[in-house]
């Protein structure tokens, strides 16, 4: 299989923000798939089946890989109406291997690498907080008394 | 291979199996107690929070469902048996190992209510416990000091309760924005019980919030039994098998002679034992006892889970809701008893629960592909607080679990689950999520969604082998005694009669106190 094929697949399927979010210190735009790192292997022979079947309904691999964005989308969402379970078992994949770089991660205003041992500072109640419980105390007992 | 017999057998160490074992081996240092658990322990130190692709074991090998982690393809540290959920709206959930589910639990520990008990009574549905929150509440005391509570004493919704040995967990910018939408409301609202430390406590770190609770916790602030009752129990000289699959209660002319099972390198062995205590959750629990010949009309039947529904509300704001532990944050009890003019009896319990990691919220979507998931989750990751609506799930005889004809590999007969939301249900999930969105938007979210129903919720195993006085409607006495069997017990979340419309952790806990209590006064 051709690699523009396979590179139009993963970017059909995380175009990533072409327009871009409004941009801030934190927030950048999210990569399309094939910029975050996420590759088809053509060997993998689990996920050959839909990409013959993605190629064969527009025509060719080179004719997938030419088509507009939005007529690869059409595409994709033929294939996901005819054979579901293949075509979401290839998207769980990519999706696992683009939520997980470390661009996209970034891209999100996140952390990149392992939960732990940083962990994550988070707020305590603030003194509003605390004392909008005062009127719930006000209300008195809310529990049902069983004789 | 036979063993020398022993005073009490314990299948399963999971939350029941660990209190039960812990309790009865404080009270009565005479007795020879083994337990046997088809898994083994967690290893803390290869816990995927330490590694960067930590969020991808959140769907496969450390899913939540035994299926899911089967299908995964990866080594799952849970020592899974395939369940067939294929008729079960919600599927089931549980981690099979020392701790059992409380390994991969949210840790979120509230009490049922007073009413809980008393449903029949009271409202006239379910059935009432062969005892009271009175009866139960020195065990609700105890369970929650050997746990190690975080929390705030002095909620109405609740008669009281000691102080809590520690503060509760941080509420988070998600927290206090939940909080300010029950305020405006006038609502019921208070910071969660949860049996996480929010500061050291009991040789066991503080929670640095790093989020994914139901992957195990890295750094043991989150209790789970391996680290509360077990050391322990094993401390008081219980024996702890471990790689152990059971595949029989050998019984004999009504008395229970001992248990056979194959060990971890596969050898069948008989432990013969006075009394055996089964503590394999409601569904291995029912499991193992079709699968011995124990007759009762109630076995394995009115299975309930909790009904489970989710509303989401979108900010504007930044909001933290994917750090911090999962479960936790704050809770809502405004519509927790009947009302009938709500067109159903008893209630729903809100809680208002963090966010999933960015790859499990993105795996969610209905359609996790293309420009519109991107978008979406862009306006939603750290924009969103959730609230999950729980209900009181009532006893029905047709939702239950089977055995099939099939042998599984671990040698017993496989097990089916069929389970149906009820009409009751629906109307109760309906009601609060309409208040969970009323809620969200007087909190100030600009848009809500609704998922009216949550399938993988199912952590919550409960009812196939009911307590109660009548051995046609119930499979056990006040005492976890097995009518049939006398010398047979039950010590796990099978024998609620109902299920109240909270988490049940806790209560599971509190009950196997109270049934090793019982227990050490009988035995002779």
């Amino acid at each position: 299989m051709r690699n523009a094929f396979l590179e139009a697949v993963v970017d059909t399927v995380l175009p990533g923000e072409r327009g871009g979010p409004d941009a801030t210190p934190d927030v950048l735009p999210l990569p399309p798939g094939s910029h975050a790192g996420v590759v088809l292997d053509p060997n993998y022979a689990a996920q050959q089946g839909v990409l013959r079947f993605i190629a064969e309904r527009a025509g060719g691999e080179e004719a997938f890989a030419r088509a507009s964005f939005s007529k690869r989308t059409e595409l994709l969402e033929q294939v996901e109406r005819e054979s579901f379970a293949p075509f979401r078992a290839l998207v769980s994949a990519l999706v696992q291997d683009y939520y997980e770089a470390p661009s996209v991660l970034v891209a999100m205003g996140w952390r990149e690498g392992a939960a732990q041992p940083l962990g994550h500072d988070v707020p305590q109640a603030d003194a509003g907080t605390l004392r909008c419980l005062d009127k719930v105390r006000r209300r008195g007992r809310l529990w049902r008394p069983v004789s | 291979m036979r063993l020398d017999p022993v005073d009490i057998a314990i299948v399963g160490a999971g939350f029941g199996g660990a209190a039960f074992a812990w309790r009865l081996s404080q009270q009565r240092p005479d007795l020879r107690i083994v337990c046997v658990e088809r898994g083994g322990y967690s290893d803390r130190s290869a816990l995927p929070a330490l590694r960067p692709d930590w969020q991808r074991a959140v769907l496969n090998e450390w899913a939540t469902s035994p299926n899911l982690r089967l299908k995964s393809g990866r080594k799952p540290a849970s020592a899974d048996y395939p369940i067939d959920d294929t008729q079960s709206d919600f599927k089931p959930l549980m981690w099979n190992g020392v701790g059992g589910s409380t390994i991969a639990w949210a840790a979120h520990f509230p009490r049922l209510h007073p009413s809980d008990f008393r449903t029949r009574s009271l409202d006239g549905v379910g059935d009432d416990w062969p005892f009271s929150y009175a009866d139960l509440e020195p065990y609700y005391d105890l369970n929650d000091a050997e746990c190690g509570v975080s929390g705030l004493a002095g909620d109405p919704a609740y008669p009281p309760k000691p102080d809590r040995a520690m503060p509760p967990v941080a509420l988070g910018r998600m927290g206090m924005a939940a909080a300010r939408g029950f305020d405006a409301l006038g609502w019921h609202w208070w910071p969660v019980d949860a049996a996480i430390n929010s500061r050291s406590h009991a040789g066991r770190a503080a929670c640095n919030h790093c989020g994914p609770c139901l992957i195990g916790c890295a750094t043991g602030a989150k209790s789970s039994t391996d680290l509360t009752y077990w050391p322990k129990a094993l401390e008081n000289g219980v024996e702890l098998r471990t790689g152990c699959v059971v595949q029989q209660v050998e019984i004999e002319a009504g008395r229970a002679r001992g248990i056979r099972y194959w060990d971890e390198i596969g050898r069948e062995v008989f432990q013969p034992a006075q009394i055996v205590v089964v503590a394999g959750n409601g569904i291995g629990t029912p499991r193992l006892l079709l699968a011995s010949g124990v007759k009762s009309p109630a076995l394995g039947k009115n299975l309930m889970f909790h009904g489970a529904a989710y509303a989401r509300g979108l900010f504007r704001e930044e909001l933290d809701g994917p750090v911090g532990p999962v479960g936790c944050a704050i809770y809502s009890h405004e519509f927790y008893e009947t009302d009938e003019s709500r067109g159903f009896k008893r209630g729903v319990h809100l809680q208002v629960t963090r966010e999933n990691a960015l790859l499990v919220q993105a795996s969610r979507l209905d359609r996790p592909w293309g420009e519109t998931a991107q978008r979406w989750l862009r306006d939603e990751f750290r924009h969103s607080v959730a609230v999950l609506v729980c209900n009181e799930d009532l006893p029905e005889t047709h939702n239950r679990v089977t055995l099939t004809d099939e042998v599984g590999a671990d040698g017993l007969p496989g097990v089916k689950v069929e389970y149906r939301v009820s009409e009751h249900t629906r109307r109760a999930l309906d009601f609060g999520l309409d208040r969970a969105e009323e809620m969200l938007r007087a909190a100030g979210a600009h848009r809500t969604v609704r998922i009216a129903l949550a399938p993988l919720t199912g952590w919550h195993l409960l009812g196939t082998a009911r307590m109660g006085t009548d051995p046609a409607t119930s499979v056990t006495d006040a005492s976890g005694r097995v009518h049939a069997v006398g010398n047979l017990m039950v010590a796990d979340g099978s024998l609620f009669p109902t299920v109240g419309a909270v988490n049940p952790g806790s209560t599971i806990g509190a009950l196997a106190l109270k049934l090793a209590d019982d227990l050490a006064r009988r035995v002779e």
